[in-house]
């Protein structure tokens, strides 16, 4: 038990440095008794935060129950996916560039502290200024990876900031790509499970009209 | 340092409150097909007895619907300052019916001292609302309806919000004479935050086939994409009245730099009329309800306001 606490402790600690853009953040990682693991809590608890976020898709969906669990879970394994691709993008640029050879371990532990921002990712529920909190959310989350990427690979901010936007932009041309297919193959599976289509958006629910049909016809 | 934890305290739960205000509508909205069936029943027998036409059938009938401001607790419950301005309406606009039973800030029209999760807290603060109507605490009543205001314009929540709001000014409608189908024409009347949740509604209300306006009286109005349906907007506005006035920072898509919102887009095209009224206030005094405090040329400040919405309506007609 006192190790549970002592492991959240170093969580909490790894998310104010974060917040501090402190370059050291990854060294104490590595010299922290849990090393990779604290930095694994902070996405963690990252992630968690961004499915409550999130949360507002399946209910309009009228998801519930385990269905709502598992929307969640396809969700995070997403944004796992995503943050891995630009961990490997950031590694191979580094070691490109910096000439330096650093683990892929260590490379993906500041990806995953760059995360600590999207601890308050719950945010993005809030009424109409939620799309906003996202965004300087996703902004913040950048600034950091920019500052944890400079201090691992010890180049200079703007070779920095430069490896961050390519892998930045790795992430986004991947998801622009890949998600539409996704959501149709989700789609479908959630059709043929439920025997329903999904409505994916609020634009949909505008557009679907299920309400006036009924109050027509009433 | 207690000063200090109070303050923690109060940001704490104003953030709960907003995370949480959305659950409401989205709740209704997951669950309206397993409740529904029940009161479905209620309203085909009301719509059946309320639909019997009172006047020749192939007329299109008119109606103002009016919204209440943040303040109102239930359809019936608004502060009673707006009782004899609505009576006023009523008088004046015979050709009118003029209905004020939806309670906007619901997308069920259960007001907030009917049976719900907070619902004695509700009642509670009701009740010290009517000894005394300046009581701080009563502006809790105030923010909740505020946060549903800010549902209803967020892009996410807003079409299941407006599609609550807009079926239960449908039913009232129902209620009072109009046959669906038949091409009525419907002016909403929103006051204060009812002005945004009677433009949400629109987009819905005019997919019903109803022709609607929006007369907004301060209304704090957001860019919502109802406007690419609406008739006309009428924003009635005073000009020491900051609260609607800060509807134009709020609302992004309010900001002259964004061409292409639907607020922009409806003032390219002439479908908002703003409505300078003079020196009104939100509330407290001189404002849009006041009987008592005179202009210059003699007329009360909600006389004016009832002369200006009746020449609008009578000139359109």
């Amino acid at each position: 038990m006192d190790q549970f606490w002592r492991y959240l402790s170093g969580v909490f600690e790894l998310i104010g440095r974060a917040y501090r853009l402190d370059p050291a953040a990854l060294t104490w990682v590595k010299e922290s008794p849990f090393a990779i693991w604290v930095a694994v809590g902070v996405a963690l608890l990252a992630a968690l935060s961004v499915m409550i976020g999130h949360a507002v898709v399946l209910l309009v969906n009228r998801i519930s129950g385990w269905w709502f669990a598992a929307g969640l879970l396809l969700s995070a394994f997403w944004l796992v996916v995503l943050h891995a691709v630009e961990s490997v993008v950031l590694w191979a640029l580094g070691s490109l560039i910096s000439g330096q050879q650093i683990s892929y371990p260590v490379v993906l532990a500041g990806v995953l502290v760059a995360t600590a921002p999207q601890v308050w990712g719950f945010l993005v529920l809030i009424p109409y200024m939620g799309t906003a909190i996202n965004r300087l959310l996703s902004a913040w989350s950048a600034i950091v990876l920019w500052a944890v990427t400079a201090g691992t690979f010890g180049v200079g901010r703007w070779t920095a900031l430069a490896m961050v936007a390519a892998s930045w932009l790795v992430m986004q041309v991947l998801s622009t790509v890949c998600a539409p297919w996704i959501s149709r193959a989700l789609a479908l599976w959630f059709y043929r499970m439920t025997g329903r289509p999904i409505r994916v958006s609020g634009s949909d629910v505008l557009n679907g009209r299920p309400m006036i049909a009924s109050e027509v016809s009433a | 340092m207690i000063i200090g934890d109070v303050l923690v305290l109060i940001l704490a739960l104003m953030v709960a409150a907003m995370v949480l205000a959305p659950l409401e509508s989205l709740h209704w909205w997951a669950t309206r097909e397993v409740e529904e069936p029940e009161t479905d029943r209620e309203l085909t027998a009301a719509i059946h007895t309320a639909a019997e036409p009172e006047v020749d059938d192939e007329q299109p009938r008119k109606f103002l619907v009016y919204l209440s401001g943040i303040g109102a607790i239930a359809a019936k419950d608004v502060p009673e300052e707006e009782v004899p301005f609505v009576e006023d309406l009523r008088n004046r606009l015979p050709g009118y019916t003029l209905i004020d039973d939806v309670f906007p800030y619901a997308v069920d029209n259960r007001g907030l001292t009917a049976e719900r999760l907070l619902g004695r807290l509700w009642r509670w603060l009701d009740q010290v609302r009517m000894k005394n109507p300046n009581a701080a605490l009563a502006v809790l009543i105030n923010i909740r309806n505020l946060l549903q205001l800010f549902v209803c314009a967020d892009r996410r929540y807003g079409p299941t919000y407006n599609m609550g709001t807009a079926g239960e000014i449908h039913r009232s409608l129902v209620r009072h004479g109009h046959r669906p189908g038949r091409a009525d024409e419907v002016v909403l009347l929103g006051w204060s935050g009812g002005g945004q949740i009677a433009l949400g509604a629109t987009w819905y209300l005019h997919a019903m086939g109803l022709r609607t306006s929006l007369l907004s009286l301060g209304g704090m109005l957001s860019d919502d994409i109802a406007l690419a349906r609406i008739e006309h907007v009428w924003h009635l506005y005073g000009t020491k009245d900051f609260l609607q006035a800060s509807g134009k920072l709020l609302f992004a898509g309010r900001w002259p730099i964004a061409k292409a919102s639907p607020w922009n887009e409806a003032l390219r095209d002439g479908k908002i009329t703003m409505i300078e009224l003079g020196p009104y206030n939100h509330n407290i005094k001189e404002h849009y309800f006041d009987y008592e405090s005179k202009l210059p040329d003699g007329r009360s400040y909600a006389g004016k306001v009832v002369d200006t919405m009746a020449d609008i309506l009578e000139r359109r007609d």
